[in-house]
């Protein structure tokens, strides 16, 4: 009897306009969306590719350990092309310092060159779902049981032997089964995409995610049919149905979000950024002096006016790399670097607490709008899509974490292979190849500025006559890095990120399992 | 008879359940919006008053050498803006922060940490948030059975069967359709002013009210706009479900789809190089000047001003800021051109009209924004004659303007009163009209022609 129900409504429902509208919408509104996102992911690809290869390269060219400080690049996830999350406030990459810890991913975030476009919004397949999905079940559900009540038809069904759950059940399962399909069609739709895309490698790890994406999305769309369900047993009218069921949506699909993210931004403070920037050169001018002391009290010690060289390259973050000039430069440098390097990280730390107390607050609103959120069914479902595309905060998070760790690990392989005591820390320059003393070296240097001044060949005609060829940086041969430890972390459906799926969805059970009970609860006493 | 129709439709619409719930659902959120908005308004500012504090101290700092104080970057953040709870006009998300020196206003960006990147885009509760998502969505809700309903209960052809003028019975419903959701809409405010008026946070002055009024007035526009298309989808259908779901998919379309699918159309019609590209061909020209430079353009000698090779470097510089501006000014205006035509294709939607109308109003969003591009530049001018007069003032000086160093020009000390500073001026009420009159000529457009539309449709309706 319960499949003779479900049919006479499945086919009922095929044969309406609101299937032909809806079906006309889906099969418009996805490929689009779609096509959007795919774009997107391709954009991001592009861009990551140009990055991964400049960071590579840069690494590879070191000649100095110094200048061994890897640039890592998050490959863009496949899976964004369901749900996009917050890849796009964010950017690709970062730089790994001695003397910060990587606080955000930073730089080019997409294909996205003109920050006014940050005006439009782009939405992502996820949201799409959510929106007309949710929509269907309600337009489907919405008169379940008035309509048969105003049509008069529930008498005649119910004076037989059909008891009043199993009407229900064949009704549940007559909505399901005119949805199921477009459902599935869109999923479908999003899977070819991804296949026939040439960047996109599907593992085990995709398949798992996409499977677990449509499993979700259909327990979000039995929530919605449910709901709809549940204020047509509350109804009488389905006029009164379909309004109470429109304003439901509108709550749940756009209210409640933004409601809880403006909420989240309102009532949990976060200083501006600019203020930590302050702070946090404050503290960057405290290393300044100390390692300007440093470096004079070196120089006194060494009764030098400061470290001569033929070509010289350095930075704030310890960066320095030299070529030519007096022994004493490669004296300096030896009995500085690892003052410097210990005056680095412990001003790092310094830095790290004040940027950590900022990430923190960032992450409390973060919290507080997902916890808000969990009010409405539709960003559970969005928050379990993008956990399951690892898109969202807490996978970013992870994803810094390991990229802290990462920094450690660098450090470590410097320490354990005493590279911050090595001259390969600064030059590759050996010492007998350096002038014995600064007269020497700047009566060298200015000769061939002179030559310099007279042209090019000149230039080259000196420094081929009166200088080691190892003067010029292009003549030494780049580290062997082979054994610099990678960052290699891919993010999978494991521990956290399973925990978080795992209990959004069963919180997407419970709405429904509750809706349900209510529902059949009021519609045993539904007045036929 | 008018008269009478109104009432009755206006009585109806009052009374019925899908007013009670909107009004319900839109008081409470025209509440906590404002209550949230309150709650953070003293430490937003307190906040941009401490950066501003910091950046004195920075500007102090600086003046002890006029030639560091023209040639150092400097960054002139947005203020918060004054009107948020009418509408942010994204105003966070677009550019706020610019980028310049006496010598040029080199770029304009996003400020960091200007939303929190780990939260999902989302608008702000304003007033315009509400009507433009809300209330629209809610006089849809009004508009769509209004002529589908009457048939399906037949009362139609019973209202027909006297002498009751068609374009009289439409416009009684079209007008008692807008005047419930301004209620509502007017109602919001008032709570709203009165949650700010207690909190005694926001100061009411007459510019406030007077962007107030505008917004009211825009608003009660919009209304007319989503009433009459309501109005359409229910003479354009014999039944009132299907006029429902017409109106569902023509507000998902204009609320969702439409601004949502602009920045796909925004790359592919209207696309632009990329950053990377526009930086490989400045690059290139860079280069070719560095290379043809006369030798000697790269020495300095810190402790001479009067260095000869000075005057060469200073030229370089000058030089390489002059190619580096003009293929970046060549690229910020492609992005303006980028922007200003890809909003004009979602011009169609009335939400797009009404968020853009607003802008003009309130003179914030992309408005405030080209403003102070523009006014930069011409605070930039005054404040490189400034350094100039200074300059042309001290003997010691060999007077070479090098726009990033501070090598042969003045390194008299000033005091802080006699900097020029860069204060932003609200945009002239010609300048919002300017900016305005395309978006208010296109809803009043759509306005006009959705309504002759509907007329003509319901004048051949059949109402039996």
């Amino acid at each position: 009897m319960i499949g003779l129900i479900a049919r006479k409504d499945f086919f009922l429902n095929l044969t309406s306009a609101r299937f032909i509208l809806g079906f006309l919408i889906c099969l418009f509104i996805i490929p689009f969306t779609l096509v959007v996102s795919m774009d997107r992911y391709k954009g991001q690809e592009n861009v990551y590719k140009v990055l991964n290869d400049n960071a590579e390269k840069l690494l590879n060219e070191a000649r100095v350990y110094s200048q061994a400080r890897p640039e890592v690049v998050r490959k863009p996830q496949s899976l964004s092309v369901f749900c996009e999350g917050i890849s796009e406030n964010l950017g690709m990459s970062t730089k790994v310092y001695l003397g910060d810890y990587p606080m955000f991913l930073s730089g080019q975030a997409t294909a996205k060159d003109n920050p006014l476009l940050n005006a439009f919004f782009s939405i992502d397949f996820t949201s799409i779902i959510a929106i007309i999905m949710s929509l269907l079940a309600l337009v489907f559900s919405y008169d379940c049981f008035t309509r048969e009540k105003e049509n008069g038809t529930i008498k005649m069904i119910l004076v037989n032997k059909i008891n009043r759950s199993s009407f229900f059940i064949g009704k549940l399962l007559g909505i399901l089964l005119t949805l199921l399909p477009i459902l599935f069609f869109c999923y479908l739709l999003g899977i070819l995409f991804l296949v026939v895309s040439p960047n996109v490698a599907l593992d085990s790890n995709t398949w798992l995610s996409i499977g677990l994406l449509f499993i979700s999305a259909v327990l979000y769309v039995v929530v919605f049919v449910l709901l709809g369900m549940f204020i047509s047993s509350m109804s009488r009218q389905s006029s009164t149905s379909i309004i109470v069921s429109l304003l439901v949506w509108i709550w749940f699909l756009f209210l409640m979000p933004n409601m809880a993210s403006y909420a989240a931004q309102n009532f949990v403070k976060t200083d501006l950024y600019e203020n930590l920037q302050f702070a946090v050169s404050e503290v960057n001018k405290r290393h300044s002096k100390q390692r300007r002391d440093k470096r004079l009290e070196i120089q006194k010690q060494l009764g030098i006016d400061g470290p001569n060289s033929f070509i010289s390259k350095n930075d704030d973050d310890g960066r320095i790399e030299f070529y030519g000039g007096p022994k004493v430069t490669f004296d300096f440098h030896r009995i500085l670097t690892p003052f410097e390097v210990s005056y680095l990280l412990d001003y790092a730390d310094k830095k790290w607490a004040l940027q950590k107390s900022y990430v923190d607050d960032l992450m409390k609103q973060e919290k507080t709008q997902h916890y808000l959120s969990l009010l409405s069914p539709s960003e559970i479902f969005i928050q379990l899509s993008s956990s399951l595309c690892h898109t969202d905060a807490n996978a970013h998070s992870l994803y810094m974490d390991k990229l802290r760790e990462y920094r450690e690990s660098m450090i470590q392989y410097f320490r354990s292979n005493k590279y911050f005591e090595s001259s390969l820390w600064f030059t590759p320059n050996k010492y007998d190849l350096l002038c014995d003393s600064e007269e020497e070296y700047k009566k060298l240097s200015g000769d061939w500025y002179e030559a310099f001044l007279k042209g090019k060949e000149a230039e080259k005609e000196f420094s081929e006559k009166y200088m080691p060829k190892e003067w010029l940086s292009e003549n030494n041969a780049y580290l062997d890095l082979s054994d610099f430890p990678r960052f290699a972390y891919k993010p999978q459906i494991t521990g956290p990120a399973l925990n978080y799926a795992i209990s959004r969805f069963a919180m997407l059970l419970f709405i429904a399992l509750v809706i349900l009970m209510l529902t059949m609860l009021r519609f045993s006493g539904y007045r036929i | 008879m008018f008269k009478t129709l109104f009432i009755h439709e206006l009585q109806n619409y009052l009374y019925s359940l899908r007013f009670q719930i909107s009004f319900i659902i839109a008081i409470l959120v025209f509440a906590f919006g404002t209550a949230s908005y309150i709650v953070s308004i003293k430490d937003t500012h307190d906040n941009y008053a401490k950066f501003l504090q910091d950046r004195q101290k920075q500007l102090e700092e600086k003046a002890k050498n006029a030639s560091k104080l023209a040639t150092d970057m400097d960054n002139y953040v947005l203020s918060p803006n004054s009107y948020a709870i009418i509408d942010d006009c994204k105003e966070s998300i677009l550019p706020n922060k610019f980028t310049y020196n006496a010598y040029n206003v080199y770029s304009f960006d996003v400020r960091s940490g200007s939303v929190n990147p780990l939260l999902k885009k989302a608008q702000g509760l304003n007033w315009a948030f509400i009507m433009s998502m809300i209330l629209s969505f809610m006089t849809l809700l009004l508009a769509f059975d209004a002529i589908s309903g009457e048939k399906e209960d037949r009362t139609l052809s019973l209202i027909f069967s006297n002498k009751v003028p068609r374009g009289t019975f439409i416009f009684s419903k079209f007008l008692s359709i807008v005047t419930t959701i301004f209620s509502i809409t007017i109602i919001g405010i008032i709570l709203s002013l009165l949650i700010v008026l207690a909190s005694g946070k926001i100061n009411i002055n007459a510019r406030f009210l007077f962007e107030m009024s505008d917004f009211l007035l825009i608003s009660l526009l919009f209304i007319a706009v989503m009433a009459i298309i309501g109005l359409l989808a229910s003479t354009l259908t014999r039944q009132s479900n299907i006029s429902l779901l017409t109106c569902l998919t023509i507000w998902i379309v204009f609320a969702v789809v439409l601004p949502n699918s602009s920045l796909f159309f925004a790359k592919k019609i209207f696309g632009i190089p990329s950053a990377n590209e526009v930086q490989k061909t400045t690059n290139q020209e860079l280069q070719d000047i560095n290379r043809n430079a006369p030798p000697g353009s790269w020495s300095a000698n810190g402790g001479n001003p009067f260095y000869p090779r000075h005057e060469l470097r200073a030229n370089n510089q000058t030089n390489l800021m002059n190619a580096r501006k003009r293929h970046y000014d060549a690229y910020y205006n492609q992005m303006f051109h980028q922007f200003e035509s890809t909003r004009r294709l979602s011009i169609f939607s009335p939400i797009t009209q009404f968020q853009c109308l607003n802008e003009g109003i309130l003179g914030g969003g992309y408005l405030r924004f080209q403003k102070n591009w523009n006014d930069l530049h011409s605070y930039q001018e005054s404040f490189l004659q400034w350094f100039k007069d200074l300059d042309a003032k001290d003997k010691n000086s060999p007077h070479w303007y090098n726009p990033y160093e501070s090598l042969s020009t003045t390194k008299q000390s000033v005091s802080l009163d006699q900097i020029p500073q860069y204060s932003e001026k609200p945009a002239a009420l010609v300048e919002r009209l300017t900016y305005m009159k395309g978006y208010l000529i296109a809803m009043i457009v759509t306005l006009g022609a959705v309504f002759a539309f509907c007329f003509v449709r319901f004048l051949r309706y059949d109402v039996r």
